[in-house]
């Protein structure tokens, strides 16, 4: 699902919202029957480290960790011991042909293998929902559209949804579903 | 000049982060230009103390005519303190020759006081047997050496010190009788001054120049990649750290001049001053506002060196470069010039600190601190290496992968406080020598207080004063005045003492029996001919206005002791039993002799205590000088003084090194949160981060720092002494350290997740 807007329509924040880190002005988010308001900090961190994934504009990625370590991350947050955790991430970079930099630090990669680095942290762990705040925003056109397929391929193998945020049409039009949001208000493409 | 302004430009132009910084680097300057001021205007404190203490010394001859005006200079403990007293008889020769501090010379009957001495004669009127006469008005600051000094200025008759009384000529003398502190011990009392508030200064400085070093970075390099020379880039970076150390170098001078104020009035323990003795001086204001920007301008060049040269490579944030291994050969040098100095402790021909070796120690200790601060980085980066890699804990992991990846700017984190570790152990030393030097070498310390100038009263109050832990008498027989002088009269001197009493003030003693006269005998010392069974002496006794006699006659029976050395229980032939005098007598013209342990606090305690009970008595210490124990507090005030700055002016480089290392890590930490991490899981990586290195740095220290004290006191000259007894304190001092530090990174990681860090759009 993508969400398109121009810049402080409020689309980000829409996506905070659902993903528990920003309480809701009105109303309320629920995911699989839980209303997030009312879950404790504890809880809310356990969801998002096993139920949801998230891809940020930047990567994020730490710089002290290796790329493998790095892609780990989720796992051994969930309390994975390390080698079980290393290998699966080995598994999912090798999907997204990263094979070769696991040792490699992030700032030995290029942005647009930084951008997939981000892509397998967010599905490592198989997570539910993965989050993503324009994934692509900082490619270049070219890496952007690959980054992105690679990116729907593996959450659709994985039968992960995938919300993300973004002003490209050409990246929302990606998606299965396309919202865009003005002044605050979400409609689906297209509605008047 | 263009690219400082730019510098400038860009200083005020940036936004709020950035003024903040700005202005924490100026408060944090200010705060070491204060105690740089204080460092560099001590001495002047101290030469102020003795110029006036030496205007003031009488100069006089022992020859005296029948008109000349008399002088007596009388020194005595009081408590811990010295206690001066010039008795001066006016005569008709320089009667006009006045001290510093008086309009005249007092008459006969009347005392001039120093306002300390005037509220003590307030506080405790017995004060007054030191002081004959009625209270004529006080002494002027000028004339006495610090506002806390016991001095008085006593008028008399010619006859009443005629015998002593030297004939005045007039005041003044260019040297102290007694300085503040000697000149020798003052030149270790700077380096170690130097040492304890300028390292952490300088690291200080070093920090906040690096202070948001990322985003700064990035600034440069974008400056450099526009076309901006190297040269150029780094005068950028140099204006703001200039401009912040001038506006932090103005703000300490008037920090200082408040603290010389507050200083002035309160004072410190055992040192205090007038407030122009502490005024700063134009080669101190010269060094703050000049030097201080001189020196931030050097680091701000240097801090800008990496972005000035590779600017590419910052802006891709290339991984940072392995740590220098040269550090670790200054750290091996050092260590073995300072080992080796020690070793000779252990031969029978330890080595000395004159000639080459006056260079050579303070060499390799400068060495060793320099090579411990510079090998941290490498050490920290490689434990930080091995443990990220080998352990399962996802805490330990993280944070030392943040060490593997920074261990420089780690280090930055924590010197400070190492330094302030090593250096505390460098003036452990310098204590410990100062101890030596002054106090005597036997473990306990002997009193003895004139029987005629204590009441009964008195004489039992003061086996009570706390630090007491023996009490005896000692008197001498009597000699007959007329007796023909041919024949040697032997006298016998007598310890009044219970076996116990005397087990308590000897190092060793054997074949004492409670209840009988017996022969003291040293086996070390020449066996008192006059001394031996068969021998008879008297005594005399007093019991209130009534005189007794006490004949003595000795048997066989001996007490084989070892005495202290020095101590009075050496010069006792006989040992007396108390029980043998009469009830309600007590020696006519004997001594009270205490005895305590010679510690230098434990001296300092009995001596307050016997004035609180007897305050006009005169006391003797056996091989004490009351000027060096005056001497010891002035020091070790000082050094205290030293610690607490550089403990301000580390824990201030440590609170904004790592809050600014928080700062730039909130994208990062909000990120991890983001997926997942808990706030105490953050908060662990965040303590481990700082904790581990810091111990490792501490525990160095610890070590370096106790064989560099080591090295100085095997080279001092006295008895080779081993510091053990400081390590506990040092260790403890450290746990203190890492535990604050350890708790105060905490607070470094919120609750709050906060989405705007991580979007830069």
């Amino acid at each position: 699902m993508a969400i398109t807007g121009q810049s402080g329509s409020g689309k980000s924040s829409l996506l905070y919202c659902l993903a528990g880190v920003l309480p809701p002005t009105r109303g309320q988010v629920r995911f699989e029957g839980q209303k997030l308001g009312g879950l404790t900090d504890d809880e809310i961190s356990t969801l998002r480290r096993e139920r949801f994934g998230f891809v940020f504009q930047y990567g994020e990625l730490l710089p002290e960790l290796t790329i493998e370590e790095n892609t780990a991350l989720p796992l051994r947050l969930a309390g994975q011991r390390k080698r079980p955790a290393l290998a699966a991430a080995g598994e999912v970079l090798t999907r997204l042909g990263l094979g070769e930099l696991r040792e490699r630090r992030p700032s030995q990669v290029s942005g647009g293998q930084s951008q997939r680095v981000a892509v397998a942290r967010a599905l490592v762990h198989r997570p539910a929902v993965v989050f993503a705040d324009e994934p692509t925003g900082s490619l270049d056109s070219a890496n952007a559209s690959a980054v992105l397929k690679e990116f729907l391929d593996l959450a659709r193998s994985q039968g992960t949804a995938v919300i993300l945020v973004t002003h490209d049409p050409a990246v929302a039009a990606q998606a299965d579903s396309h919202y865009t949001m003005a002044d605050g208000v979400l409609s689906p493409k297209g509605a008047a | 000049m263009r690219e400082f302004l730019l510098g400038l430009r860009l200083l005020f132009g940036a936004g709020r982060g950035n003024r903040i910084r700005f202005f924490l680097m100026a408060a944090g300057g200010s705060l070491g230009v204060c105690c740089l001021a204080l460092v560099l205007t001590i001495p002047q404190i101290l030469d102020a103390h003795d110029g006036r203490a030496a205007a003031r010394q009488p100069q006089s001859t022992t020859a005296h005519a029948a008109g000349s005006t008399l002088v007596l200079d009388r020194s005595d403990p009081y408590g811990s303190k010295a206690f001066n007293r010039v008795f001066i008889a006016k005569g008709a020769e320089n009667a006009d020759k006045v001290p510093p501090g008086l309009n005249r010379l007092p008459d006969p009957g009347e005392v001039f006081l120093s306002p300390r001495a005037h509220d003590l004669l307030r506080d405790q009127p017995a004060v007054g047997g030191l002081l004959p006469g009625h209270e004529k008005g006080l002494i002027g600051a000028t004339g006495l050496a610090h506002p806390d000094e016991l001095f008085a200025y006593i008028g008399t008759t010619r006859d009443k010190i005629a015998d002593e009384g030297r004939a005045l000529k007039g005041w003044g003398y260019s040297y102290a009788p007694f300085p503040a502190v000697e000149p020798s011990t003052l030149t270790y009392l700077r380096f170690a001054l130097g040492s304890l508030v300028l390292l952490p200064l300088g690291i200080f400085l070093s920090v906040c120049a690096r202070l948001s070093a990322a985003s700064r970075n990035r600034r440069l390099a974008s400056l450099r990649l526009l076309g901006l020379s190297t040269e150029g880039t780094q005068r950028v970076n140099a204006a703001e750290t200039v401009v912040a150390a001038l506006l932090g170098a103005i703000l300490g001078l008037g920090e200082y001049w408040v603290l010389n104020q507050v200083m002035t009035r309160t004072g410190l323990p055992s040192l205090r001053w007038y407030p122009a003795d502490g005024a700063l001086s134009v080669s101190t204001v010269a060094i703050c506002l000049i030097g201080c920007p001189v020196l931030a301008w050097f680091v701000g060049r240097a801090s800008a060196r990496d972005a000035a040269a590779n600017p590419l490579a910052v802006r891709r944030t290339a991984a940072p470069k392995r740590p220098t291994k040269w550090g670790g050969l200054l750290l091996v040098t050092g260590l073995g010039i300072v080992v080796g100095y020690c070793a000779t402790g252990f031969t029978d021909h330890p080595a000395n600190s004159i000639g080459f070796n006056a260079l050579l120690l303070p060499s390799g200790i400068l060495l060793t601190g320099l090579g411990l601060v510079l090998t941290l980085p490498l050490i920290s980066y490689a434990l930080a290496r091995r443990l990220a890699r080998t352990t399962q804990s996802l805490t330990l992991n993280l944070a030392m992968r943040r060490n593997e990846v920074e261990p420089g700017s780690t280090m930055r984190v924590v010197t400070g406080l190492v330094l302030l570790v090593f250096c505390a152990s460098l003036a452990q030393g310098v204590l410990i020598q100062m101890d030596q030097v002054t106090r005597p070498s036997a473990p306990v310390q002997d009193y003895s207080v004139a029987l005629p100038n204590l009441t009964r009263e008195q004489q039992r109050r003061l086996e009570d004063v706390p630090g007491v832990r023996a009490h005896a008498l000692m008197m001498d027989s009597w000699t007959d005045p007329n007796h023909n002088s041919s024949e040697i009269q032997t006298r016998a001197t007598a310890l009044v003492a219970t076996c116990a009493q005397l087990a308590r003030m000897v190092l060793h003693s054997e074949g004492c029996v409670d209840g009988k006269v017996l022969t003291l005998y040293n086996p070390n010392a020449g066996a008192d001919p006059g001394i031996h069974p068969g021998a008879s002496f008297t005594f005399y006794l007093r019991d209130g206005s009534q005189r007794k006699t006490l004949p003595i006659t000795l048997s066989s029976g001996k007490v084989t002791y070892a005495p202290y050395d020095p101590s009075v229980a050496g010069i006792a032939g006989v040992l007396i039993p108390p029980s043998e005098l009469p009830e309600g007598t007590r020696p006519e013209s004997g001594q009270y002799v205490l005895t305590s342990s010679s510690e230098t606090d434990e001296v300092r305690k009995v001596l307050d205590g016997i004035a609180a009970v007897a305050p006009i008595a005169k006391i003797d210490l056996i091989g004490v000088n009351i000027e060096g124990l005056e001497q010891i507090a002035v020091i070790e005030t000082l050094l205290a003084l030293g610690m607490i700055m550089g403990l301000i002016i580390g824990t201030a480089a440590f609170v904004v090194s790592a809050s600014d290392r928080a700062m730039e890590r909130r994208a990062q930490v909000t990120a991890v949160t983001l997926i997942g991490a808990r706030a105490p899981t953050m908060r662990a990586v965040q303590c481990v981060q700082i904790v581990l290195p810091l111990s490792i740095g501490l525990i160095l220290a610890l070590v370096t720092g106790k064989l560099a004290e080591s090295s100085y006191l095997v080279t001092g000259g006295s008895a080779i002494y081993w510091d053990f007894a400081g390590v506990p304190l040092l260790v403890f001092a450290a746990l203190g350290v890492v535990g604050v530090a350890a708790v105060g990174s905490l607070p470094l990681v919120g609750r709050r997740i906060d989405p705007e860090l991580i979007r830069r759009d």
